[in-house]
């Protein structure tokens, strides 16, 4: 019992954090697919990689919610690419998980007596 | 570049995707991959390890490289956090489905192990989405269906009823009929005399047991007031033969009914349960019919009561040695247990011998005469009710094709509008058969809806058809598992009808053009003109046959309707007496009687005529008699002169309205005068004195043996002609004599009245009751009333085939229209064109309308063949009218291109009102 929780608990925080990185990279901008998987790569060191595998059906699923808006747009010279925006739900779900993450990285750090950097 | 699509889409494949999100996820991942496949080239990847990587990033069916499953080693190893853990995530979170656990994971996974069943069902939600966007042409569809559907079910119905269904006798397979065929009077059922049934009898070996039963009036009293019964007077093996047991008590012994025996009666459930509340007690009480008593043993089962049988009150044993009025009469229904090692052909090829000696035996009463025996199911179905079932089947099979054609088109329509998605799909490596299915899906909702709406149809028409039949047999119609079966299967088959073709042929399009191509030329191939064309010509060939069909059908009702009856039914009124023991005993005593009812009607305000017969006229059988013509030469005695006889007494001609032509009817000095005379109708006056005048010549009545039967009796009078046989058959020689004194036990009195007929009928109650309040009466009924009973059938078969032919046209002119319009939105372009270029109105009208007549009148040619050959077979219910009725084939075919012409002039009218300018800006 106690294992099936916490392999639950481990889905839905990896889950919750895939889905913190995406609202946060599309707060201030647009982004098609690759140039999210690319931020994500490049700003977390290589430390995280989304494959398409997992990125395309976590951005539907997002924009299922209503989190996100994807919208298909022609730029000169460039075929036309999916991009993807922040909506005022989206926002929302955002300014919320950006607070229990951070709570709970708190209290992460607290009990293993991580020093934050 | 590489081309990624092909290894997406398998991918997607098992997602069963909308084909716009699917080819909207291919345009997304492949990008995603073009811009991997760049990076890594630029790092200085082979083109080969690009390709393998980049695909690699899609995910495989198998574990994937570099990559362990354990979180540990993931952490460890720089494996990201994966966002969606379960592939099977995408499939939920793309379709909102629950995958099944069996079902190939998505983008991970080829998809071409999907499930069928599961694949199945989200086609069928894909095309329930589809169906619902197009509510109106989809409910249309449903409708068309739906109707054709519920023709089908009723007539099946019918069928279930008088074929499918267990007979409720235990014996029913070995169980057969036996009728005589007499070719001479053109019937092919005639029950037999008791002479002939004993012999049948005494000498058939290939039936373990024979058995008779007639059907008479009788009068009862014990059980209320004094009133007439119907009595089935049966030998004592008729129960033991069908294998029918008793509800309660017990069924007949082997002797009763022998001279000698106690009295002994059974009541029919119907009789016990209405006139002795069901009372066990009623069993052992005792009864008194035709003035004789008789101890109640019994009450039979329910179940037998259908047809004419659910008429009968009494059941009574049959005395055979009893002298009936002739025992060459024909008035015994002859039932036989086959033994079980015979056969049906056995038995009947032993009743040609026996009918060959019964023959030479008595030519007299066998002149074309044949023994014939049938199953009991068969006899219950009359001949002209199978070829009935049989005509409705077809029609109603037709009118079904028309639907399928008709929705065949409409699908049509509606793939040609998909043609670039279907195109696209198969150019992104979608299977033809993965569309066929998904096309079929849509059609297999279609049926079902229409099947369950079908069975709404049905059992509302065979309600009404319940309600409005006088048969007590028809109340069994039913929405049995029997016909919800049929249903089904009407609504999983004709999908395949319907939906095969335009899902075959929009899976195979022509993907240059169709990718090519704009929207305007969409489905404006030729294919798919050549097949619109030919279902429409099947559209208007197969409803022109259902319609040349259903019109002779009227024609014929029409005909037994309008047919002059020989008499006047309006206005008169019957009823029909007996007297019986111990008041009345003898014959002189009954006919007093009779004829002082007689004078006291006459005498009633409000009639105007008042007769006695032993015969309701036009509904009951008459005995056919033979006789010699004095002064003639006597022909062979099986070639003597024939003529149905009836009795009547008082001013039988005023009462009934038919027409007395020559000479005179009764004087009061006929009776009881030395002189017998009689009168004539006009058939015996043309055959049997062609040419001359009946008046004064006297004829003898023979017997059996062709040994005088009567004092050479004078012609006094002929009247005009009155039909037969229930209407049906043609006025048959007839002649009437007195009423005798040893007819008049049962009598029929005939009232007419100048005011509303049931005005009467109170008055003569009472002339009756102060005659003699113990009379056994039965109902006094207006005679129209009568007649319309007895025709009602035919006007219920009339309304069907009107009602399956009126669906057959409306589909098939809403197909004209249909496929019209259709042509008219497809050439809208080439039309403003040939208006810009000065086409007039009257130019395009005719352009559309041209090609409309040619292909209705196509489907007229290909309708009057089929029609001509249906027509055929129908010739032996045919009444009055020919197979090939020039009125009723001119009335249909003029139907049918009128309505097709105006159907094709509404659209065809309207392209004239296209714009040329907008259509030449649009280029």
């Amino acid at each position: 019992m106690q294992h099936i929780k916490s392999q639950m608990l481990d889905r839905e925080l990896k889950e919750g954090s895939a889905e913190l990185l995406i609202l946060s990279l599309v707060e201030d901008q647009p982004r098609h697919g690759y140039d999210l998987s690319k931020l994500i790569e490049a700003r977390s060191e290589g430390v995280l990689k989304f494959r398409v595998a997992s990125l395309y059906p976590l951005l539907y699923r997002l924009e299922k919610r209503g989190w996100i808006q994807g919208r298909w747009i022609e730029k000169a010279g460039q075929r036309r690419r999916r991009y993807y925006r922040l909506t005022p739900a989206g926002e929302q779900v955002l300014k919320s998980q950006r607070n229990t993450w951070r709570e709970f990285a708190e209290a992460i750090n607290r009990v293993a007596g991580v020093e934050s950097t | 570049m590489p081309d990624w699509r092909y290894a997406i889409e398998q991918r997607l494949d098992g997602l069963r995707l909308a084909p716009t999100r699917e080819a909207e996820l291919v345009e997304e991942l492949s990008q995603h991959l073009d811009d991997r496949y760049n990076e890594l080239r630029i790092g200085g990847a082979t083109e080969e390890d690009a390709y393998r990587d980049a695909l690699e990033e899609l995910g495989a069916c198998g574990p994937r490289e570099g990559e362990s499953s354990s979180p540990a080693a993931r952490a460890s190893g720089g494996g990201a956090p994966r966002a969606v853990s379960n592939d099977a995530d995408l499939v939920r979170e793309l379709t909102g489905i629950e995958p099944a656990r069996a079902e190939p994971l998505a983008l991970g996974a080829a998809a071409s192990t999907g499930g069928f069943i599961g694949g199945l069902w989200q086609d069928l939600r894909f095309g329930a989405r589809l169906l619902v966007k197009n509510r109106g042409a989809s409910l249309v569809v449903i409708i068309t269906l739906a109707l054709a559907i519920a023709a089908n079910a009723i007539v099946f119905g019918f069928a279930d009823l008088l074929l499918l269904r267990p007979l409720p006798i235990d014996n029913a397979d070995r169980v057969v009929t036996i009728y005589g065929v007499d070719r001479r009077l053109g019937h092919n059922r005639e029950w037999l005399s008791i002479s002939d049934y004993l012999e049948l009898r005494r000498q058939a070996t290939s039936l373990a047991d024979v058995s008779a039963m007639t059907t008479r009036q009788a009068s009862l009293v014990g059980a209320g007031e004094p009133r007439a019964v119907m009595v089935n007077f049966v030998t004592t093996n008729v129960l033991s033969t069908w294998g029918l047991a008793a509800f309660s008590g017990r069924t007949f012994l082997p002797d009763e009914g022998t001279p000698g025996r106690a009295n002994v009666a059974i009541l029919s459930h119907r009789f016990w349960t209405a006139h002795f509340a069901a009372d066990p007690a009623a069993v052992g009480r005792t009864l008194t019919v035709n003035g004789e008593r008789c101890t109640v043993v019994g009450v039979l089962s329910p179940n037998i009561e259908i047809g004419d049988l659910g008429e009968i009150d009494l059941w009574l044993p049959l005395d055979t040695t009893q002298a009936w009025e002739s025992r060459s009469e024909r008035v015994a229904e002859v039932f036989a247990l086959r033994r079980p090692e015979t056969t049906l052909e056995q038995v009947n090829a032993e009743l040609t011998t026996i009918s060959d000696r019964l023959r030479r035996a008595d030519p007299l009463n066998h002149v074309d005469w044949q023994l014939r025996a049938m199953t009991i199911r068969e006899a219950t179905v009359g001949a002209t009710t199978w070829i009935i079932l049989a005509l409705l089947g077809v029609v109603t099979l037709l009118v079904l094709v028309v639907a399928c054609a008709n929705i065949a088109t409409v699908m049509l329509a509606r793939a040609s509008a998909r043609r670039k998605e279907i195109a696209l799909r198969l150019a992104l490596g979608a299977t033809r058969g993965r569309l066929v299915r998904q096309l079929l899906s849509e059609g297999m909702l279609l049926g079902l809806a229409s099947g369950a709406s079908g069975l709404g149809f049905a059992y509302a028409g065979l309600t009404a058809f319940k309600l409005l039949s006088p048969d007590s047999f028809f109340q069994r119609l039913a929405v049995n598992g029997n016909l919800v079966a049929f249903a089904l299967t009407l609504s999983v088959v004709t999908p395949v009808l319907f939906a095969v073709m335009p899902a075959l042929q929009s899976s195979r399009p022509d993907l240059n053009e169709d990718l090519k191509d704009g929207i305007r030329d969409a489905g404006a191939s030729s294919r798919g003109n050549r097949s619109r064309s030919i279902l429409l010509v099947a559209q208007v060939a197969f409803a022109l046959a259902v319609l040349i069909v259903s019109g002779l059908v009227v024609r014929t009702v029409v005909a037994i309707e309008h047919v002059p009856l020989g008499l006047s039914a309006r206005g008169l009124l019957t009823t029909r007496v007996r007297f019986d023991p111990p008041t009345y005993t003898s014959g002189p005593e009954r006919l007093r009687m009779v004829e002082s009812i007689l004078d006291a009607l006459a005498a009633t305000s409000g009639v105007t005529a008042a007769a006695a017969t032993n015969r309701l006229p036009l509904i009951e059988g008459e005995p056919v008699r033979r006789f010699t013509i004095a002064g003639q030469p006597a022909p062979q005695t099986t070639d003597l002169p024939w003529v149905s006889e009836v009795e009547t007494l008082g001013d039988y001609t005023r009462a009934t309205g038919v027409g007395l032509l020559e000479g005179r009817m009764w004087l009061p000095e006929d009776r009881g005068s030395a002189r017998p005379v009689a009168v004539v109708n006009r058939e015996a006056a043309r055959r049997y004195w062609p040419g001359r005048s009946p008046l004064g010549a006297h004829i003898t009545m023979v017997e059996a043996d062709g040994r005088p039967a009567s004092d050479p009796i004078e012609i006094v009078g002929v009247v005009d002609n009155m039909r037969s046989g229930a209407v049906r058959q043609p006025p048959p020689p007839r002649i009437y004599r007195p009423l005798a004194p040893e007819s008049a036990a049962s009598v029929v009195f005939l009232a007419r009245s100048p005011v509303e007929a049931a005005a009467a009928g109170p008055a003569i109650r009472d002339v009756l009751r102060n005659a003699d309040r113990a009379l056994a009466v039965s109902e006094v009924r207006p005679f129209d009333a009568q007649i319309a009973t007895f025709l009602r059938t035919y006007d219920l078969i009339m309304g069907m085939f009107v009602g399956f032919a009126s669906i057959g046209l409306i589909v098939a002119v809403a197909g004209v229209y249909g496929v019209t319009a259709f042509s008219v939105n497809q050439r809208g372009h080439e039309i403003g064109v040939r208006m810009a270029l000065g086409a007039t109105a009257a130019n395009v009208v005719s352009l559309f309308i041209s090609r409309s007549l040619r292909l209705i009148l196509i489907g007229v040619a290909v309708g009057v063949a089929a029609g001509w050959a249906m027509g055929r077979t129908m010739n032996s219910i045919l009444v009055e009218t020919s197979p090939s009725d020039p009125a009723t084939y001119t009335t249909v075919i003029g139907l049918i291109v009128m309505s097709g012409l105006v159907a094709s002039l509404v659209p065809a009218s309207r392209a004239v009102s296209i714009d040329p300018i907008a259509v030449l800006k649009r280029e």
